[in-house]
C-alpha cells in the first residue's frame, strides 16, 4: 500500500468546490466527488405531491393571500385590541368603581345634596329611580323654582276654602296642614341629604308661628298699641304682609283667634308693648287661649 | 489546477425575477424553482439514504416555498438555503424513523432503479448506487453530512457549520478527516476491485 501524501488547506477546497488539485494522487478523489455530483444534479425529478401541486399549479395563492392576509388582519385587530384594553382597563375599572360608589351611596341617599340631586338626576334620565329622583326633584324644583310659602300658602288656601274652615280645630288643620307637607319632606329618603329642608321647614312652621303671633301682634297693636310700638313694629309687619296675604285662612283663622289674643295683649299690655316680644307675646298669648 | 466540474448557475441574471415572481406566489416561478434544485435535493436525499426521497423531496419544496417571502440573497446563496432546509428535513425523518418499529425494505433500492433513460444516465446510477454510495457509507455521519452538503449543496464552511450546529472549525477538520477516509477506501478500491 503507498504512502498518501497529507491533504492541504487548498487540496481540500479544491476537491470540495469541483477543482482539481495539483497535488498528485488526488486526482481519483476529484473524479470521484465529479461523478457524485453529476449522478445528483442530472437525477431525475421527483414526483409530485398534492401540496405541492397546489404550488406550482398557483393554486394556492388565493388561499396563501388570504390566509396570509387574515392572519395579518387578526394579528392586527387582536394587538388593536390588547393594546387599548391595556390603556383603558385602569380607567374602566375605576370608572366602575366610582359608579358604584356613587350609586351605592345615592341609593342610601348619603351624598351631599348637589352631588345626590345630580345622581338622582342623572338616574332619572337611564330610568331608575332612587332617592332624591324624580318625585324628590319635582317636590325640590317646586320649592326651589316658585316661592316656597307662596305655594304652601296657595295650597293651604285652596284647602281651606274648599273645607271652609270656620272653627278652631278645621283652623289647626289649615295651620298644621303645611307642616305635614314639609315636614314630610325630612320623611322621604332624599331629606338627608337636603339639610336646608328640615330647617326650611322648621323655619316655615316657625315663620307661620311667627306670622300668626305677628298678626297677632299687629292686630293687637292695630287698634291697641302706641304710635312708638306701631312704628317699631311697622318694618315687620310691613315684610310679613306678603306671607299674611298668602296665607289667608291663617289670617281669617287667626283673627278669629286674635281676638282672644286680643284678649291676652289687653290683659298683658306691657308685654305686647315691647317690640322684640311680639312672637313671645303671640306664643304666650296662644298659650294662654289655649 | 484545472476544473474537475464546475457547477454553473440554474439561472444566472434571471435568478432575480424568478425569485420575486416566487416570492409573491407566481405558480411558473415555483415550477422554475422545482424544476431546477429538485433533481439535486432529490439526489441528496437519496444518496443519504433517506427512506422517502420524493416524498422528503416534496417536503422539501413546501418549506422552502412558503418561506421563500423571507428569503433575500444570491442564486448562491438560494441554493445552500434550499440544501439547508433539505437536512433539516433528513434529520427531522431519521429522528421519526428511529421512533417507528424498524422495518428492512428495499424501498430505496427500488426508487433508485426506476430512474434512467439512457447508457450515461445509467452509468451514473450505478455509480450512484454502488460505488459512491459504498464509499459514503463508510464515512462517519458527521463526515459525511459535511461532505455532502459541501459537495452537493455548494454550501460554505460557515453555512455548513451554521447548519449542523457546529463551528467552522470543527467542520473543517471533519470535511478533511471525510476526504483522507475516502482517499483511502478509492486506495483500497483500487488494490481490491469492488
Amino acid at each position: 500500500m503507498r504512502e498518501l501524501p497529507t491533504l492541504t488547506n487548498q487540496d481540500v477546497e479544491d476537491l470540495l468546490t469541483g477543482l482539481t488539485p495539483e497535488t498528485e494522487g488526488l486526482s481519483d478523489l476529484a473524479e470521484l466527488l465529479g461523478d457524485l455530483r453529476v449522478a445528483v444534479d442530472t437525477a431525475p425529478l421527483p414526483t409530485v405531491g398534492a401540496g405541492l401541486t397546489a404550488f406550482l399549479d398557483g393554486s394556492h395563492e388565493a388561499t396563501a393571500v388570504a390566509d396570509l392576509a387574515s392572519a395579518k388582519s387578526g394579528r392586527t385587530l387582536m394587538t388593536t385590541v390588547k393594546h387599548v384594553w391595556r390603556k383603558l382597563s385602569g380607567k374602566i375599572v375605576v370608572g366602575l368603581a366610582g359608579l358604584l360608589v356613587l350609586g351605592t351611596a345615592g341609593t342610601a341617599g348619603a351624598l351631599p345634596s348637589p352631588l345626590q340631586h345630580a345622581v338622582s338626576k342623572a338616574a332619572d334620565d337611564i330610568g331608575i329611580q332612587i332617592p332624591g329622583s324624580s318625585h324628590h326633584t319635582a317636590a325640590h324644583d317646586v320649592t326651589e323654582h316658585a316661592t316656597p310659602e307662596d305655594e304652601a300658602a296657595k295650597e293651604a288656601a285652596e284647602e281651606a276654602a274648599e273645607h271652609e274652615v270656620n272653627d278652631d280645630d278645621a283652623a289647626h288643620e289649615a295651620d298644621e296642614h303645611p307642616v305635614p307637607e314639609h315636614a314630610a319632606t325630612p320623611a322621604t329618603p332624599a331629606t338627608p341629604a337636603t339639610p336646608a329642608s328640615p330647617s326650611s321647614a322648621s323655619s316655615e312652621a316657625e315663620s307661620h308661628h311667627n306670622s300668626g303671633s305677628g298678626s297677632g301682634s299687629s292686630s293687637n297693636k292695630g287698634p291697641g298699641s302706641a304710635n312708638s310700638d306701631r312704628n317699631a313694629q311697622a318694618p315687620e309687619v310691613e315684610h310679613q304682609v306678603p306671607e299674611v296675604e298668602h296665607q289667608v285662612p291663617e289670617v281669617e283663622h287667626q283673627t278669629t283667634s286674635t281676638t282672644s289674643s286680643t284678649i291676652d295683649i289687653s290683659n298683658k299690655p306691657a308685654q305686647a308693648g315691647s317690640g322684640g316680644g311680639g312672637g313671645g307675646s303671640g306664643r304666650t298669648g296662644g298659650k294662654s287661649g289655649s | 489546477m484545472q476544473s474537475n466540474r464546475a457547477r454553473p448557475a440554474q439561472f444566472g441574471p434571471a435568478f432575480s425575477p424568478v425569485l420575486e415572481a416566487a416570492q409573491v406566489g407566481a405558480g411558473w416561478a415555483f415550477t422554475q424553482l422545482f424544476q431546477a434544485y429538485g433533481p439535486a435535493v432529490a439526489g441528496y436525499l437519496r444518496v443519504q439514504r433517506a427512506p422517502d426521497p420524493d416524498g422528503l423531496a416534496n417536503e422539501v419544496f413546501l418549506r422552502v416555498f412558503r418561506g421563500i417571502s423571507r428569503f433575500e440573497g444570491s442564486e448562491e446563496k438560494f441554493r445552500s438555503w434550499v440544501f439547508t432546509i433539505a437536512h433539516h428535513v433528513l434529520v427531522d425523518e431519521f429522528r421519526r424513523a428511529s421512533r417507528r418499529p424498524q422495518e428492512q425494505d428495499g424501498g430505496d433500492e427500488i426508487v433508485l432503479s426506476e430512474r434512467g433513460g439512457n447508457a450515461e444516465d445509467d452509468a451514473m446510477e450505478r455509480l450512484a448506487d454502488g460505488e459512491v454510495r459504498e464509499l459514503l457509507d463508510g464515512l462517519a455521519p458527521d463526515q459525511r453530512d459535511v461532505l455532502l452538503l459541501r459537495v452537493l449543496g455548494d454550501l460554505t464552511v460557515e453555512q455548513v457549520a451554521e447548519a449542523l450546529g457546529k463551528t467552522p472549525g470543527a467542520v473543517k477538520q471533519l470535511q478533511r478527516r471525510g476526504l483522507e477516509s475516502l482517499r483511502r477506501k478509492i486506495s483500497l478500491s483500487e488494490a481490491v476491485p469492488l
